[in-house]
């Protein structure tokens, strides 16, 4: 990447809406929108209300603005941030970003819990289902569930994109204007969205000097976004002031058609506890802000060389950095 | 089966639903509320802007809605379509997961063998009937295919009419539903009745001890306004074949689709949208209610479109995505006179939203049939 072009997008959820997990009854809602949400919402809405083309992408060759998107983003030329809830202090965007992860838990959007109960169409009562036992024995168990939802308006959030060209920016514009009539999590069929804003970011070269200075090869690094879609994979706090040591325990294998042998590192799985741990600090210095990070002398599970996705724009930031920011805050 | 890859027609409407008696949509027991009621009535949190505290809205919610309209046009497919079978008479020529099933239902409801099956539409909790896409095994799909015949052309399972339009496993319906709100006006003055009920001994005809409780409702004459967006409303149902040969199929199809509209009392084309709006109608008749209590006089909503957005045909559908698409690159004003020629205004009083809880196409259809209303009053008023 020659440049490096930054837009700011942001969007407002309508309706029950939320991006989450399974757990019992009840699905909860993640803090935030990961970005894969949103660029799959982006695109499916714009293939089924831009696209003439009765094909597969993967058998189509028409060069469509979607295609470019989807080059844009093997070839590390896009990244797409996650959306995070707008900050209500306003502040500077981009620092505001980075700072949502390192407060992850305490900037979370308000939620609710809406609980459904199934109506069977047969005996126009609530569902039951016989869960244990038999005859008399049985226990019959109404099917209620519940959904956990952000309310209004904590279901405001922005994420970034950003491009090493205009031509991939004026594309993955073209493919975001069909936000508002995107389908957007679960139970998306009550969640309408809104895009309410798009702007380019101005400032980006300074901000990027400002991380450098606070950058040196020992210095602590913690999180800023991740690949995290299951709620047990937040480690909430150990995202906290006080607690910034990353541990590497695991690696997560991802399935990428372009890319089968490639591994993705979840940072969240970085920030596990467990009994092997190494510290961030055998990491070399990672390049800020660029797709294409790597991380070549990290040998711990015989791989040789890790790329973190585009997608979620992971990044790690020197703590002292995040630290200062917060203060001034 | 790809099943609508793309855009041909949509709808964007918006609808005013006014209660009739008391409707009561519960929140659940163990949902915090600030209300001290036993049952209460759901809310949905509104919080003040840059703020912790905010205030519980009363709302009707998108998901019962939708489980109405489905449920209402479920009924009447039944009511006026012939019944293919029974599960009694069905239940020989079904093996494994489907014969278990049934077998399950059987034990443990009574009379179940006599409940009447129908190709066009499927009982969604039960699970040997349900249409799921593809069908989870073999059993399920010959008795979607060959038992209650849900077939497409190409012999494979399609599915029933219902699960067409809002959905199935594995299928995304076609309908969006917006929960409905009240007005911004009425937002947070809209007052709910308290009720108190107590079970009545059947023996002494004296009240039971500990069976008194109260519920929370919203009364008779509140008025809600909820926004809709169907794809490919305008395009036909698709219907299920009967013979092997596809081309006889489709021979007969158009005799099958003159039946199916007599029979449904459709005057247009049997599509999509006719399917919603006569489930409109059945609800606002007040054939079944929303939310609880519906055997003892709750529930009853009259709903009414507003105003929507129509778009028939590939060109058109383009072109209104298009508009929509730019909006970040235009002018409001200007996007808004380009939707204009999409519009088809109904009611000339629509109130103020909301605008945190309407998106921005519910916000533009219902300002823009707000000043057609306006230009055609002045237009009236000048000649």
């Amino acid at each position: 990447m020659s440049q490096l072009l930054v837009e700011k997008y942001s969007i407002r959820l309508y309706g029950n809406c939320s991006v989450g997990v399974k757990e019992g009854v009840v699905k909860t809602a993640l803090d935030f929108v990961p970005a894969a949400t949103v660029l799959g919402a982006a695109a499916s809405a714009y293939l089924l209300y831009a696209c003439d083309k009765n094909a597969s992408c993967y058998t189509c060759s028409a060069q469509c603005p979607l295609r470019c998107v989807w080059d844009a983003l093997r070839q590390r030329h896009l990244a797409i941030s996650h959306f995070v809830p707008a900050s209500p202090q306003g502040g500077d965007p981009l620092k505001e970003h980075f700072l949502y992860w390192f407060q992850l838990g305490k900037r979370a959007p308000r939620k609710s819990v809406h609980a459904h109960v199934a109506i069977n169409r047969a005996a126009k009562s609530v569902q039951q289902m016989i869960a244990a036992g038999s005859g008399s024995g049985a226990e019959l168990r109404g099917l209620l569930y519940g959904d956990e939802v952000w309310a209004p308006p904590s279901n405001e959030f922005y994420g970034f994109l950003v491009a090493g060209s205009e031509d991939v920016l004026a594309a993955a514009r073209e493919v975001m204007g069909f936000l508002d009539l995107a389908q957007l999590g679960s139970r998306s069929k009550y969640c309408f969205v809104e895009l309410t804003g798009r702007e380019k970011l101005a400032g980006v070269d300074a901000f990027l000097e400002e991380l450098k200075e606070s950058w040196n090869k020992d210095a602590p690094l913690t999180a800023a976004g991740g690949l995290a879609l299951a709620s047990n994979e937040v480690q909430q706090s150990l995202l906290q002031a006080g607690s910034v040591k990353l541990r590497v325990v695991d690696v997560k294998r991802m399935m990428q058609h372009s890319h089968p042998g490639d591994r993705y590192v979840s940072l969240y799985k970085l920030l596990l506890g467990d009994a092997e741990r190494i510290y961030v600090s055998t990491l070399d210095a990672l390049p800020i802000l660029r797709g294409d990070l790597y991380l070549p002398k990290w040998s711990l599970t015989g791989v040789p060389c890790l790329k973190l996705s585009p997608l979620g724009w992971n990044r790690l930031v020197p703590l002292s950095w995040v630290r200062k920011y917060a203060q001034a805050r | 089966m790809l099943w609508y890859e793309r855009l041909s027609s949509l709808v964007v409407a918006l609808y005013e639903l006014r209660t009739v008696s008391h409707v009561r949509v519960g929140s659940g027991e163990n949902v915090k509320l600030p209300t001290p009621i036993d049952n209460p009535q759901t809310r949905i949190l509104r919080l003040e802007p840059g703020k912790a505290e905010g205030k519980w809205i009363v709302y009707i919610p998108a998901s019962s809605l939708h489980g109405v309209l489905r449920s209402a046009l479920e009924d009447y497919l039944r009511t006026q379509l012939d019944a293919i079978s029974t599960v009694g008479s069905v239940k020989n020529s079904c093996s494994g997961s489907v014969k278990s099933s049934i077998d399950k239902y059987s034990s443990s409801i009574p009379g179940f063998d006599e409940l009447p099956l129908y190709r066009e539409v499927c009982y969604t909790t039960l699970l040997f009937d349900n249409c799921q896409v593809p069908p989870p095994d073999k059993d399920k799909e010959h008795y979607l295919v060959n038992v209650v015949r849900r077939r497409s052309h190409s012999g494979h399972h399609l599915p029933c009419f219902v699960c067409q339009l809002f959905g199935a496993a594995g299928l995304r319906g076609r309908v969006r539903i917006l929960n409905a709100y009240p007005s911004k006006e009425t937002m947070e003055t809209l007052p709910l009745d308290v009720i108190t009920r107590v079970g009545i001994n059947r023996v002494t005809g004296a009240a039971e001890e500990g069976r008194l409780f109260d519920l929370e409702a919203i009364p008779p004459g509140a008025v809600f306004y909820f926004f809709v967006v169907i794809n490919n409303a305008c395009e036909n149902v698709k219907l299920h074949c009967d013979a092997q040969d596809p081309q006889k199929c489709r021979e007969e199809e158009e005799e099958r689709r003159k039946h199916y509209k007599e029979r449904l009392g459709v005057d247009r084309d049997l599509n999509y949208i006719a399917l919603f709006e006569k489930s409109i109608e059945l609800v606002s008749k007040g054939l079944v209610p929303i939310g609880a209590h519906g055997t003892v006089g709750f529930g009853n909503v009259e709903i009414a479109e507003l105003a929507r957005f129509e778009v028939c045909g590939e060109e058109g559908a383009r072109k209104f995505t298009r508009i929509l698409a730019k909006r970040m690159d235009s002018k409001e004003s200007e996007i808004k006179s380009e939707l204009r020629e999409f519009l088809r205004s109904r009611r000339a009083e629509i109130p103020e939203f909301d605008p945190n809880l309407y998106p921005w196409l519910a916000r533009a259809l219902a300002e823009l049939a707000r000043s057609k209303a306006a230009e055609s009053q002045q237009g009236g008023a000048g000649g």
